[in-house]
Order: C-alpha cells, then structure tokens, then sequence
C-alpha cells in the first residue's frame, strides 16, 4: 500500500496543499508591513539623494515626517508639461518601469523637489535599467541649475555581491556629486562611466567617472541608464533652464 | 545516543561547518558584518528545527520513492516563510541578506539532517539535532562575521571599536577582509585551530 502510485500522488498532493496554503496566508497577511518597507525605504533613498538624510538609523516614523516637511513632487509628461493626477492617485504610485511601456505620449514621469518654503534647493527623479543580472533601481538628485548632480543613490539591486553591487555603495556614488551633465553647447551629455579614474587633465572630467573594476557590464549599466532617464525629462529641465536664464537677465 | 549528545555534539565536536564542512558558501557570503550573519545563524537554526520536527513527525507516512522531495517541500516552504517574516519585520537585514536567505534551501546542512537524522529518530531527538546543527553553523558564522567586520571596517554591530588612536599611529582596515578571500582564510583558521585542539582527522 504504502509503495502504490495512488498513495504516493495522494500524499504528495496533501503535503503540496498545506504548504500551498501556509505560504499565501503569510503572503497575504505580512503584505501590507512589507508594502510599507518598501515605500518607506524609496522615501528614504529620495532623502538620501537630496542630501536629507542625516544618518542610518532613524525609525520609520522620523523618515516619513522628515519626507512630508521637506519633499514636494508631481509629475510631468513628456512634452515637459506639469501634470495633475487624477484623485486619490500618488505621485509614488506612479512606477517609472510600466510607464515606459506606455506609448510615449501618455507617459509620467515623477519630480520630487526638495523645497525651503518657496525656493528650489533639489530636484530628484527615479532612475532605473538593466546591468548584469538584473534591473536596478534608484534616485538621481540635481541642483537647483539643473545641471549639477547633489546626490545618487541605488536602493535596489542584484548585481554581483562584492562587485556590481557596488553600485550601493558610498564611496561609488560620491564620485558623482559635483559632475554635470549639460556640455558647453547646452546638449545633454549626461555621465560617462569610464574603465579607469578620469584623468585631471581630462577636458571632459566635468561629465567623467570611474567605474567599478570588475564590474565593466553594470558600470555600463549605470551610464546607460542616467543617460535613459535624463533624456526623457530633457524637455522638462529644458523648459526650467531657460527660466532660470531668464531670471538671470531680469 | 542521549539526548544531551545529540544536542552538544554538532556544536563542537561534529561541528557541520569545521568537520564536515557543509554549508560553506552562505558561510562566506554573508559574513562580511556581524549582524546578517548573526540573523543568517538564527534564520538557518530555525529552518533546521522547524524542517526536522515536521519530517519526523511525518517520516513513517513519507513514501520512499519520493521522500526527498517532500523534505524539498518542507524546507522550502520553511525558507519563504522566514524570507517574508524578514522582509516584514527586519526590512534592511533582509535587503542585506538579499538572495542567500532564499539560498538556504540548497544549504546542504539542512537536507543533510533530516536525511541523516530527522528521517530515522523520534521529534524531540530530531529537534534538538536541528537546533544543535544550527547552533554550530551560528557560531562560525558569528566568529568569522565579526572577525571580518572587526578587521575589515573596524566596527562591531556598526560600532567603532578600533580606537582612532590606532588609526593616528598608522593601522588601516584591511580590505581583504570584506571580500571572500577574507572569509576563507578566517575559516580555514578556524579549521586549523580546532583540528589542532581536537586532534581529529579525516579517515581516509
């Protein structure tokens, strides 16, 4: 009996059920505690980026009051148009990764702005594409001169351990604060990642870093991907590089 | 064998990581820091008991033919439960752990068990073979974590516990340590020590 084909499919079919049921209810139970993670976590790589964050170790609650006082956002289309939401969606409901299955024309694209009362001090957009293994996701903040990049972080990825997953690491994204990405003729030039430290002669060192050694594909990942992203808000930052100009002449 | 034996004894003297040498790539994984190996140990640990008191409890209705793959099943199941708990409640240890928690599923410690053990001998026995298996890996990895971390970045839990003295008189972190190549030699040590204490040896 016990060696029959019956109670073997019977057995297995039991213990697949059980544990079937064990794993959705958990699913379905921790989904919201982990929804909440993940949108706390985005939150604080915003303040990251924007220079916000003081330390590793504030609570959830602290993160989230320090976001509300200082992160404005909306979003934009691609012609570089602000947008309204419709009622009770979010900007951080927006998800960069299916707007960009969308025909181009209908797509939105997040802003958050790092506001002292009225005045601009950052702005900060997602940022995301592929490197070896698998897509990785992050924020890049600008100053108020649209050019300038404060701040870039990666919040999630599945690069290499000890290599590409570098990419999370300090010491890589503080080599990109201070670079610019708009070249002398005002074309967007975005961030070239090189194999070796750009060197000080360099006439392009304003818009050169160095990569992860090791790491060539996700390196070329990383640039492939600012360059992306910067593109698709070139019209928006446009659009606000000349009011600036503007300003300056007034 | 006592039930004290079965507990005590994977943790020193048949220790699954020094002796048999089992569980080797999570162990040099996630030890660069102290904390995600302590978590690794705690998580690893409670997969093994959990795992081996339901395979025991099970083991006279488990149809030979097949009984690896329920003991896949369990475990399995087992590792998404403590994933999601973890993603839940301890979100940026889970991000650091990242895959190896899934990983644990093909930790030969765990299958060696309850094939080894769980499958043969009553719960009470197979729980506390689990525990005390999972106590052993704990331990190298607590020691080889902190060790890495205490060379490679000199904190502790995220602490400084290298006096800036130190640094002003020339010491610097030593690099190697963070990556794999630091967790071998801090393992092989280990090996060495307790083999030399121990006095045992492989048979031939």
């Amino acid at each position: 009996m016990r060696n029959s084909n019956l109670y073997t499919f019977i057995f297995i079919s039991i213990v697949t059920i059980i544990c079937a049921g064990l794993l959705s209810s958990a699913a379905f139970y921790l989904k919201d505690k982990q929804q909440t993670n993940v949108e706390v976590d985005r939150k604080k790589n915003i303040l990251k980026a924007v220079k916000l964050l003081e330390n590793n170790k504030m609570s959830q609650q602290e993160i989230l009051d320090l976001y509300n006082q200082n992160i404005e956002n909306y979003v934009v289309n691609n012609l570089g148009e602000i947008i309204n939401l419709p009622e009770g969606i979010l900007v951080e409901d927006i998800d960069p990764e299916k707007e960009d299955t969308k025909p181009e024309s209908d797509r939105l694209f997040p802003v958050y702005v790092k506001k002292s009362r009225t005045v601009v001090l950052a702005y900060c957009i997602p940022i995301l594409g592929k490197g070896l293994w698998s897509t990785m996701y992050g924020y890049l903040a600008l100053e108020p001169d649209l050019n300038t990049i404060l701040g870039i972080t990666f919040y999630k990825q599945a690069e290499t351990p000890g290599l590409g997953s570098e990419v999370e690491a300090e010491n890589f994204q503080n080599k990109f604060i201070g670079k610019q990405i708009w070249d002398d003729e005002d074309n967007l030039v975005s961030v070239k990642i090189l194999k070796l430290e750009p060197s000080p002669n360099s006439p392009n060192i304003m818009y050169e870093v160095a990569g992860i050694s090791g790491a060539t594909k996700t390196s070329d990942g990383v640039m492939n991907l600012l360059l992306k992203d910067l593109t698709k808000y070139e019209t928006y930052f446009r659009n606000l590089r000349k009011e600036l100009v503007q300003k300056e002449e007034i | 064998m006592s039930n004290k034996k079965t507990f005590f004894e994977p943790i020193i003297h048949n220790n699954p990581v020094t002796i048999q040498i089992l569980g080797i790539c999570s162990a040099l994984a996630v030890t660069t820091q102290l904390k995600p190996s302590l978590v690794m140990g705690i998580a690893v640990t409670v997969i093994i008991a959990m795992s081996s008191l339901i395979v025991s409890l099970i083991r006279s209705f488990i149809p030979k033919k097949i009984r690896i793959i329920v003991e896949m099943t369990i475990i399995a199941t087992m590792v998404i439960l403590v994933d999601q708990i973890l993603r839940a409640y301890m979100f940026d240890v889970s991000k650091q752990l990242s895959v190896f928690v899934g990983l644990i599923i093909t930790n030969c410690i765990v299958l060696g068990r309850l094939e080894g053990f769980a499958l043969i001998n009553k719960p009470i026995p197979s729980i506390l073979d689990g525990i005390g298996n999972g106590i052993g890996y704990s331990l190298i990895l607590v020691v080889v974590g902190a060790g890495r971390e205490i060379l490679g970045a000199g904190t502790l839990m995220g602490y400084s516990v290298i006096p800036q003295s130190l640094y002003n008189a020339g010491y610097e972190n030593n690099g190697l340590m963070v990556l794999a190549p630091g967790a071998f030699i801090l393992l092989g040590l280990i090996v060495w020590l307790q083999r030399a204490v121990t006095g045992h040896y492989e048979e031939e």
